[in-house]
Parts: structure tokens; sequence; C-alpha cells
């Protein structure tokens, strides 16, 4: 876009004279503390890597979700700049009206955009948000927020038949994710890695290119479906299960796959290991419309018979000050007047009522009365551009991440163990995996201060390509 | 509230500027544009060019000098309005260039709107009945008939209401105004239609997302 308004796209700054080859690995959710402590010695690929190149934890956008974290790290750009906040968004003031984050909401120039027009080649395998796919100088696979392989989830569309001739169904995501029947779960897990490791060694091998990026979900997969067995801090561990090793054996059979991949990626490339986040132990769940209604935020005409959502119970909006969204963090909407239609709270008490619900979240205890440590975000602190308008009026990490927020309502107790919907382990951590290894450099060691922000310009710069005077990050180097 | 930071606009409005001879369409594009800005959550005041003569300058009749002073009333109330982030929406033959040029250098940021349309075709819409009145010699002052209208010369969007339908004029002023960068894009694009009709990305697609999203534990 160009023009001369306060949205406009800023001119582009100077050209680096050198160009690279770049493969970007990423694993959704692979915590810095498994792959660069626990499991490293296990990890051969992977220990290649970390002990040839930089290495580091990357901080990941506020909330740590796929959805933005993700498009963060291949645009340069912050959540209020990009205009969604997770998967799932309001679409405007209303009450119930939400949208799905997909290809079309992103307005920014990713990566892709940006090398296809400089005429380099790119292959995009698994990136989330990338569907419906768009063209690009090279191919495209999209990721597993494609509603199932019947769509056309490759540029070009003919690639699906490829694809499938090579590995037959190709798998988007586990199918059956909720289920105590673990043994299929793995076994849908390695299936999903397996055949997108197959063919992005394919194509790696196959095509022309500069760029190479795919995403696999498997390790946030297996964390949320696993972690229990593995973690001695869980509250649900037992020991002994056949499943105790479950995570570091799907990490070792990764490395593999990553060793791979590397041997077709040519000694030349530059390497990128990334994760968009990291995971920890899930200590339960607080229900924040239960809690919102036993502190007198959110009023119900009807008590609810049993569990139901928010959109499923009556609320007296007329008397409700704010409601909240379930997720991996909390989400808090809060009913202004002259906003919503049945606005309640006054516009110049907009953020004196931001602090009072947060002071009383930071309150919260767990099921015992120990405290639990919650952080509450202010969008107009943590976001800057012109989409904060838009963000949640609060965002909340409850036990700082260790307990997930639960939307339902009609619970006994604020607190819950299970989520309605069967069983989960892990939530997310704010930091994820970040890994540089370029065979040319003789730059070695653990590197701080890393955000996701900083994926676009380093890429950008290896390749020889003007970075876009508005990305936020910084080349990593 | 922080800095920077605000609840339901940007920081700085627009004044947009809808000129054009009487009955040309320029009121009912208007109303259409006030309203895609709202569902923007933009802050929007729609002056309505007959209102604000009964309120603010009830003296005033339509002699150029009066006219004169009438456009400037309202490019001052749209340069206070403006500056506090409010969209400003102005619907007024302002038949003189400077009457709008003068608009245009009180506020930062400025949309001038050429509703364009043949006189006859105003002549046959004439929904307050002014050309008839003029026919039958009641009036003699309308712009374009019996007073110079001076066309824009650089607008920055030109709708010919009688080709275009109001919603499509509209349109083309919002684009405009995301084009300029005074308003931010839609979130939600548009979805693309594949050839034969069919939508990429449809509503049966998304639910299937959900379901999916729901059963990972993201919503």
């Amino acid at each position: 876009m160009s023009g001369k308004g306060p949205f406009r796209t800023p001119a582009r700054t100077g050209r680096v004279p050198r160009s690279r080859k770049v493969l970007v690995i990423g694993l959704d959710s692979a915590p810095p503390k498994l792959v660069f402590e626990d499991y490293l010695v296990s990890l051969p690929h992977i220990r290649r890597l970390v002990e040839g190149g930089l290495y580091g934890e990357i901080e990941s956008t506020i909330p740590p979700i796929t959805i933005p974290a993700w498009t963060s790290f291949v645009t340069s750009k912050s959540p209020g700049v990009l205009g969604f906040f997770g998967f799932r968004n309001r679409k405007d003031y209303s009450y119930d009206e939400i949208f799905i984050a997909n290809s079309r909401s992103i307005k920014e120039d990713t990566l892709w955009d940006i090398l296809s027009r400089e005429g380099k080649k790119v292959g995009i395998i698994g990136v989330p948000q990338t569907y419906p796919p768009k063209p690009v100088n090279g191919f495209m696979i999209t990721s597993f927020l494609t509603p199932d392989t019947e769509s056309e989830y490759t540029y070009p569309p003919e690639l699906k038949g490829e694809i499938e001739g090579l590995v037959g169904r190709y798998v988007l995501d586990v199918e059956d994710f909720r289920t105590e029947d673990k043994e299929n779960l793995l076994h849908q897990i390695y299936d999903m890695t397996e055949k997108r490791f197959k063919v992005a060694g394919h194509f790696l091998k196959e095509t022309e290119w500069d760029f190479f990026m795919m995403v696999e979900m498997g390790p946030d997969r297996i964390q949320h479906g696993f972690w229990k067995f593995t973690d001695p801090a869980h509250k649900k561990y037992s020991p002994g299960s056949k499943y105790e090793n479950s995570i570091r054996d799907y990490y070792v059979f990764l490395d593999e796959k990553i060793g791979e991949l590397l041997a077709l990626a040519g000694d030349d490339s530059v390497v990128i290991l990334v994760s968009d986040h990291g995971a920890k132990k899930m200590d339960g769940c607080i229900n924040i419309n239960d809690w919102l209604v036993s502190e007198g935020y959110l009023v119900l005409r009807s008590k609810p018979q049993g569990l139901m959502r928010l959109e499923e119970a009556e609320v007296d909006w007329e008397r409700t000050t704010a409601w909240g969204w379930g997720g991996y963090y909390g989400r808090i909407f809060l009913n202004v007047k002259g906003r919503e239609k049945e606005g309640l709270v006054e516009p110049d008490n907009y953020e004196a009522t931001q602090d009072e619900i947060a002071g009383r979240i930071r309150a919260i205890r767990d099921e015992a009365g120990r405290q639990i440590k919650s952080r509450v975000f202010k969008p107009q602190e943590v976001y800057h551009g012109r989409y904060v308008h838009r963000a949640p009026d609060l965002i909340v990490y409850f036990g700082d991440l260790h307990w997930r927020s639960t939307g339902e309502i009609g619970h006994a107790s604020i607190h819950s163990f299970e989520t309605e919907i069967g069983p989960d382990d892990a939530v997310h951590d704010e930091k994820g995996i970040f890994v540089l290894y370029d065979p040319r450099k003789n730059k070695k060691g653990r590197v701080d201060g890393l955000h996701l922000l900083d994926g676009a310009p380093t890429i950008l710069s290896l390749m020889g390509i003007p970075i876009l005077e508005d990305m936020e990050g910084k080349v990593i180097e | 509230m922080q800095e920077g930071f605000s609840l339901k606009v940007h920081p700085e409005g627009t004044l947009i500027w809808f000129t054009g001879i009487p009955a040309s369409g320029k009121s009912s594009v208007a109303v259409v544009v006030e309203k895609a800005l709202r569902e923007r959550g933009l802050k929007v005041e729609n002056l309505d060019a007959d209102e604000i003569r009964a309120h603010l300058s009830p003296e005033l009749k339509w002699s150029k000098e009066d006219r004169d002073l009438n456009t400037k009333r309202l490019a001052y109330i749209g340069k206070m309005l403006t500056r506090n982030g409010v969209f400003v929406i102005v619907a007024a033959t302002s038949s003189y260039r400077y009457f709008r040029d003068r608009a245009r250098s009180m506020v930062k940021n400025f949309c001038e709107v050429w509703v364009k349309c043949p006189l006859e075709v105003c002549q046959r819409r004439d929904p307050k009945g002014l050309y008839k009145r003029a026919k039958d010699g009641e009036v003699n002052d309308i712009a374009g008939l019996h007073q110079p209208y001076e066309e824009p010369l650089s607008p920055e969007v030109t709708l010919e209401t009688d080709k275009e339908t109001t919603q499509e004029s509209a349109a083309k002023v919002m684009r405009k105004l995301e084009e300029l960068g005074f308003i931010p894009p839609a979130v939600e694009a548009k979805e693309p239609v594949r050839a034969g009709g069919e939508e990429v990305y449809t509503r049966r697609d998304e639910a299937k997302i959900k379901a999916r999203l729901r059963r990972l534990g993201y919503l």
C-alpha cells in the first residue's frame, strides 16, 4: 500500500550485497529445556547445529500461540500491527461474531511475498496461516489450518497429486487429538511427521529453491498429549508408564528426519531451527466466565443447567461488565458503552475497570488456596499499531500460563482439572528455541535477547534482500 | 488512557468532502460511507449540510457570500473534529473550487469526492423538487444550472452516480481511504471466488477449522 496517511508502508532500506540459501525447520512448540538440555545428547543432528552455530531462547508473541506467533516470525510484525491476537478474533464489537485468522487476514508482506517479488525461489510447507494458499514464486503446501485434504491445499494446485502419489493420504494434522487412546494418537503423530518430512525431502531434492521453510506440528501435539507421563512435577504423573519416554523418543525420531533434510539441503545452506513458543506442564483450568460471574462482572438471567458455552447462556448484557474466552491464555472483553451494543462500562472508566479486574485476577489462588502468580496484560501497554483497538481488553496468563482458561460456563468451581473436551497435559510457554547454523561462519554460542520478530530480517539479510523499514525485529548475527 | 492507544478510534480523522450539483447523489453515498466507517470501529460524524445550516447558520441564504460562509463553517467544524480522531463527512454542493481548497488546507487528512452526474439525470431524479421549482420559476440560484459549478480538477475520488450503484460508489470511497492510508484495510478480505463462482473459503470450511481448533484446545 502506498499513500500519505498514517497507515502507509514506508520505503525500503539499502540492499545487502550477498545471498545464501536458507532452510528453516520449524518445530511448533519445541521448548528450550527439552531441546537444549534434557534431550540434546540424544539428538546428534540438532546437536551439530547447536554446537556449530548460534542458539538461544527466542521470545514469542503475546500471546505465545501458533497464531500470531509464526506470522510474526515471517513478517516481523507484532499482533497490534497484524490485526489478530489468536486463532479466534472478534469480527466487530458484537458479542458473538468471530473470525478465524487465515492467510487472507495477513495484510503485511510475508517472507515468501518479498522473496517471490525479488525473484527468489521459495518452498513453503505447513507454515500456519497459509490457507487458502497464495501464488508464490515456487510452491506452497498449507498447514493444519486447512479444512481437509479435499481442499486445495497446495500452490500450484497440481502439486496435490504429486504429494498424494508420494505418501498416499497427506496428513494435515492429527484427527482425533482428544483421545484417551494414546496408542492411536502416537501412531497418528508419527504418521503425520513421517509424511511431512518425506514430502519436504522430496521437494528439497527435486525443486529449485533459495528459501525453504517447513513447520512440523508434531512436537506440539505430542507435548499436549503425553506431558503428564514424562514430567514428575506434573500433577497427574505416575512413574513407570510405558509412555514415560514418549516425548524423548519422538524428538529422537524428529532428529533423524531433520538429519535427512540437512543431507539434502547441501553443505553451504544456512539452517535455522526454530519454534514459535515453548511448552510446560499444565496445572489446571481457570473457568474464566464462572469466575467473572462470581465476581459480579458477568450477569446471567438464569443459572446455567450444566455446562454450556457462553453463547448458549442467557447473559444480561445490560448489567454485564466483562466476559471471557478460553484457550491456553485468557481473554477478557469489556462491555463498553458506545462500543458494544448494550455497553455498560463508561469509556472514561475503561482503564480503571481494566485495572480493577486485573487486580482481582492476580489474587486468584489454586484449589488449595496457594498463590498461582497470574499475569495480566493491557493491550494499550503491550501492543502498538493500527489494530490495537481490536485486541481483547485484557490478556491473562493464569498461573504464568501453567493454568489454561476455559470459556464454558456452569462449573461448580472456578477451578477444573479436565478440559470439557478431553485430556490435555501441557500448556504453552513464552520461550521457544532458535538455532542459526551458517557453515561459512565461525560464530558459535548462546545468544540472548532473541525475539520471533527477528526471523524475517535475519533471513532477508542472509539472502541479500533489503529489509523493510517497518519490520520490527533485528538481524540476528 | 495511555497516549497512542485509543479504544475506538485511530489517531487522526479525515475530512471526507462530497461535492456535486444538487441531486447528484452526495448524501446517499455519504450515508453508506458513514455506515461502512462505523462498522470498522471508527468515530464518524456526518455533517448534514441542511442541518448545520438550520442550527448554526439560520441567517444564511444562497448568495455566493452566504455559501462561502457556510462551507467555511463546515470546514472549521471538520477541522476541530478530525484533529480529535473523528471521520467527518460533509456532503455539500460547494460550487467553487476555493471553498473546497480552503477546507483541504484546514485539515491534515482530506479526501475530496466528486459526485459526478449529468444535469439531465439530476433533473429527472430531483428528490427535493428543487429542479421543478426552478422550472416553475420559484428558484433561480441552482449551482450547475443558474450558477456556476466549478468541477474539481484533481479530486481524490470521482464517482459517476449515473453509472454506478450507491454501494459501488461508496466502495470506491472506502478503497481510496484505504489506499491513502487514512483508514486501516479491512481485516477480513473479501473472499476470493474460484472460476465458476465457488468461494475458496466457505463458512463450512471455517466450521471445520473451528472444530479442529476446539479439539486441540485452542478455543
